[in-house]
């Protein structure tokens, strides 16, 4: 009895220092955020406080056109991702398409891609005048119209749509798992045919799960920023991140007030859209409970169709990661590029310059080291968040996965704006370091590290660390030979997750560089200010396939399953 | 035993103390850094704007002969190293030695106070408009801006002859400008022509009507907008880097200068600074002493592609501003003193045109 009450004080003392430490880490940034929209010096140097920042943004009409283009393209985006998702989750896992077993991976692969390398791929297919399928389709029809122009809102939507599908594929398919058939198998034997069951039934199933992810792709697509950067800019569409990168780093002198204030602005709408993210998850919860009994997704005939379906799915892997790879690899061997002559003067410098160039190769280590780190504080992080939140009997340990969820709501530029006002005022020395982008990347991180391990410990029934106790077992007895074992497959996906995404992450750090903390998603686009697309192509293959190679070890060695 | 100390011993032991003060004072003067001989220990942290591939040669070849020193070089565009350089002093951290940017960069420092005056031995075989009367800045390497066209787009007889003629609305949608309403290199090129013969007039009137009837789409650097002409999505580029047209052209690609008749081929230079606060100027100097010297604009002329600026290395290097140009192209050093003092009102007008 003495055992247990001191094993529950030193909990609820744990449990508080989590919440503390948690709190710091998340809401520090955001507060000296606050603090810089309301400054009217640079970070840290002489200034006063003002509302002029929040005055000029918001008597400026532009800013207006930026939150309407920025809605405009983030709603189109996650509605384009989604879609393509919805049909892809739904070949794979519920129909009796040929080869969707092959397939039911595939479609994440593109995870591992850059966000500028799949911009590039899409401005040299369809940049009005040197794209690729548009040189072709004015070749062949002889005309003077380009097939499709890039530079624009659609095709900012499409890029960013496109590249969304891998994140809500992932979320779809997996509540697609979770349907209980024999609502589907009542709707057929009430004579149903197939387009009012999945009108009347499945859809309607669905819809909790896929209004969330539709919720988190739009937040995903208001806080990019390549796209707006690659193609908005030279489109003349002007959204929030590009607004707020031009007027700190492009600018002279640079506009830390305006930044800032638009941060917050954003901020607000993000937080928003987390608020009705959260809402719509506790249903999906709720509904994934069922998920724990065991159903099997039972598989609808598509009969003749279901040639259709494969042909859908061919046509996805084709478009997105066919066309997309190749055209890189493409433009890495050429000296210049030139569509109507891409095998006349093949070239593989670009790639020797990769591997010698000893910028390219310094980032690559830093990357290397701030991702292994930041992946492991993030598990094991995420990992302790649930487990206090999920096992502790204390009040306020359901308010700490809430806080370590909030940074889903912090786009990448303004949490890094939040982290270079933290630094540069605060005289502690890490200014400059690798471990300001671990920091960057632990607090952007910490909800998918909290999403994946949350789901796992769900599944772990309290009666088996309740059997170790009784057994005479303390508790860290029970955590490492029960709760982790089990634990343990989560946690490596999540591990190989963060390392993939912080490797090619841009928007959160890219106020963060200095020259001692370079990292290669920041050399990669400083390659393309630059105007350096060839290099930039070839070390982006590069990187694409070590990202794969480690990938593929990580999950041989810990003998983990992609999902 | 308690040790009385009398008042003659506290006077012996004060006289001592002050020897051994002056004795370490004169000592860090005798053997502190003798800049006459230009030698460099220690780190030296350069922000610039170079291709760092570019400037790697005579790094090494500094290194090697100072092998005490370390030239830790890192790159960005010439707004991203001011944004730094005046962030990082403002909040009290660390910032460069010293910086090599392109010209209005390098002013935009010198103008806000932030870099200290120097004299290095090689600066006496400099003509006056490469180096600064007040010290502030000495040149490196040369950079010119040129309007450029795509050979495959543009035949010779479709060429504009004048500015004016760029403003036809045939070439809506076909011309890619470096932007100019950022304050940087293309602001002082269109300030400083507005502030010379061709007057203000005729460049508000060009830029204006440039975006009444052509729409530019405004470049994020001279690099990225050479590209674009390069591989054929625009037709034509205002402006772009000498070296980056003259490399292309050595790979094949299918770009040349355009010359109009109004238009010079602007040109300045790219310049070393050493910055007030930096924790090595010693080391910063001879850094910047010795690319100066012939020794190191010979390697800089020698890399593919760069210009020296010592005149005197002309006909020992592989490239050369002045054979990169046709014969008789007329040349104009940009900022001039008008463009540089009203460089504000410049960019607030540009911005007004340009609708940013």
């Amino acid at each position: 009895m003495k055992n247990y009450t001191r094993s529950y004080t030193r909990s609820s003392l744990f449990v508080w220092l989590a919440v503390v430490a948690t709190i710091f880490l998340i809401l520090y940034p955001i507060g000296f955020l606050l603090y810089g929209s309301v400054w009217s010096g640079t970070p840290g140097g002489e200034g006063h406080l003002t509302l002029d920042n929040y005055e000029y943004a918001f008597s400026d009409p532009k800013t207006y056109s930026l939150l309407k283009n920025s809605l405009v393209y983030a709603f189109g985006s996650a509605l384009i991702g989604v879609s393509i998702a919805t049909v892809l989750s739904f070949i794979t896992v519920r129909t009796d398409a040929p080869f969707r077993h092959q397939f039911r991976f595939i479609p994440l692969l593109p995870i591992i891609l850059p966000g500028m390398v799949d911009n590039l791929a899409w401005i040299y297919l369809f940049s009005p005048n040197a794209g690729l399928a548009n040189v072709w389709f004015k070749n062949l029809f002889n005309t003077t119209t380009p097939l499709f122009n890039i530079y624009s809102m659609p095709g900012m939507i499409w890029v960013m749509g496109i590249s969304l599908v891998p994140l809500a594929y992932l979320v779809i398919s997996a509540a697609f798992y979770s349907i209980d058939p024999s609502l589907e198998e009542a709707g057929r034997i009430a004579g149903s045919n197939l387009a009012t069951i999945l009108r009347k039934i499945t859809l309607p199933l669905m819809a909790p799960a896929i209004l969330s992810v539709f919720l988190l792709t739009f937040i995903q697509a208001f806080e990019s920023f390549e796209t707006p950067a690659m193609i908005g800019l030279p489109a003349g569409i002007d959204v929030f991140m590009s607004q707020i990168y031009q007027a700190v780093v492009w600018a002279i002198p640079p506009s830390y007030g305006l930044g800032t204030a638009y941060s917050m602005l954003i901020l607000v709408i993000t937080l928003f859209a987390i608020y009705l993210y959260r809402r719509s998850t506790r249903h999906a919860e709720k509904y994934q409970v069922i998920t724990g009994r065991g159903y099997q997704p039972r598989q609808i005939s598509l009969g003749k169709w279901r040639y259709f379906g494969t042909a859908i799915l061919f046509t996805y892997i084709f478009v997105h990661i066919i066309v997309v790879f190749f055209t890189v690899f493409l433009l890495s061997i050429q000296p210049y590029w030139d569509p109507t002559n891409l095998f006349g003067n093949i070239t593989f410098k670009h790639y020797v310059t990769v591997l010698t160039r000893g910028r390219i190769l310094g980032s690559l280590v830093n990357s290397g080291i701030v991702s292994t780190v930041s992946a492991t504080i993030v598990v094991l992080m995420a990992s302790l968040i649930v487990y206090i939140s999920r096992r502790s009997k204390s009040s306020s340990s359901g308010l700490l996965e809430g806080i370590g969820s909030l940074p889903l709501a912090f786009p990448g530029f303004v949490l890094g704006l939040g982290l270079l006002w933290t630094f540069l005022t605060l005289p502690i020395g890490v200014y400059g370091t690798l471990l300001v982008i671990m920091l960057a990347f632990l607090v952007k991180y910490l909800p998918h590290g909290i999403r994946f391990t949350s789901g796992a410990l769900i599944g772990i029934h309290p009666d088996l660390e309740e059997a170790s106790s009784i057994a005479g077992a303390d508790w860290v007895t029970t955590i490492r030979k029960i709760t982790f074992p089990l634990l343990r497959p989560a946690m490596i996906s999540a591990w190989i997750y963060v390392f993939v995404v912080s490797f090619r992450e841009l928007s959160s750090v890219i106020f963060l560089i200095t020259p001692h903390n370079e990292v290669l998603s920041t050399v990669l686009w400083d390659l393309f200010v630059n105007g350096s697309t060839e290099l930039l192509a070839a070390a982006s293959i590069l990187l694409s396939l070590f990202l794969w190679f480690v990938i593929i070890l990580a999950t041989i060695i810990f003998k983990v399953k992609l999902r | 035993m308690n040790k009385i100390t009398s008042a003659g011993d506290n006077r012996r032991n004060l006289i001592i103390g002050l020897v051994v003060v002056l004795v370490l004072v004169a000592g860090i003067f005798t053997i502190g850094p003798n800049l006459s001989g230009q030698s460099a220990t220690g780190n030296v942290l350069v922000y610039g704007s170079v291709d760092s591939e570019d400037l790697q040669p005579v790094i090494d070849a500094f290194e090697a002969v100072n092998p005490e020193a370390n030239i830790e070089y890192v790159r960005g565009s010439p707004p991203e190293v001011y944004s730094r350089i005046t962030t990082e002093l403002a909040a009290g951290q660390k910032s460069a030695d010293m910086v090599l940017l392109s010209f209005p960069g390098t002013l935009s420092l010198v103008d806000d106070g932030l870099t200290r005056s120097f004299s290095p031995s090689e600066a006496s075989n400099y003509p006056d408009d490469l180096k600064d009367s007040n010290g502030h800045w000495y040149s490196v390497l040369i950079l010119g801006q040129v309007i450029t066209y795509n050979t495959n787009l543009i035949s010779e007889d479709e060429l504009p002859k004048r500015l004016s003629d760029l403003t036809d609305p045939k070439w809506n949608g076909k011309i890619t400008m470096h932007d100019y309403s950022r304050g940087s290199t293309s602001t002082r090129i269109w300030a400083t022509l507005a502030e010379g013969d061709m007057g203000s007039d005729k460049v508000i009137q060009f830029l204006t009507d440039l975006e009444a009837n052509v729409n530019p789409v405004l470049q994020r650097s001279t690099g990225a907008q050479t590209d674009e002409v390069v591989r054929g999505e625009y037709a034509i580029g205002i402006v772009g880097q000498l070296h980056d047209v003259v490399k292309a052209k050595m790979d094949g690609a299918p770009v040349e200068i355009l010359h109009l008749e109004d238009f010079p081929v602007m040109w300045g230079p790219t310049a070393g600074v050493i910055l007030e606060a930096a924790e090595n100027p010693e080391g910063s100097e001879a850094f910047i002493n010795f690319m100066m010297s012939e020794e190191g604009q010979i390697i800089i002329g020698n890399v593919d592609v760069r210009f020296a600026a010592l005149p005197d290395v002309e006909g020992k290097t592989k490239h050369t501003f002045g054979s990169a140009l046709p014969e008789g192209t007329v040349t104009l050093r940009y900022p001039n003193d008008e463009a540089r003092s009203n460089h504000s009102e410049w960019t607030t007008k540009f911005k007004e045109i340009a609708g940013a």
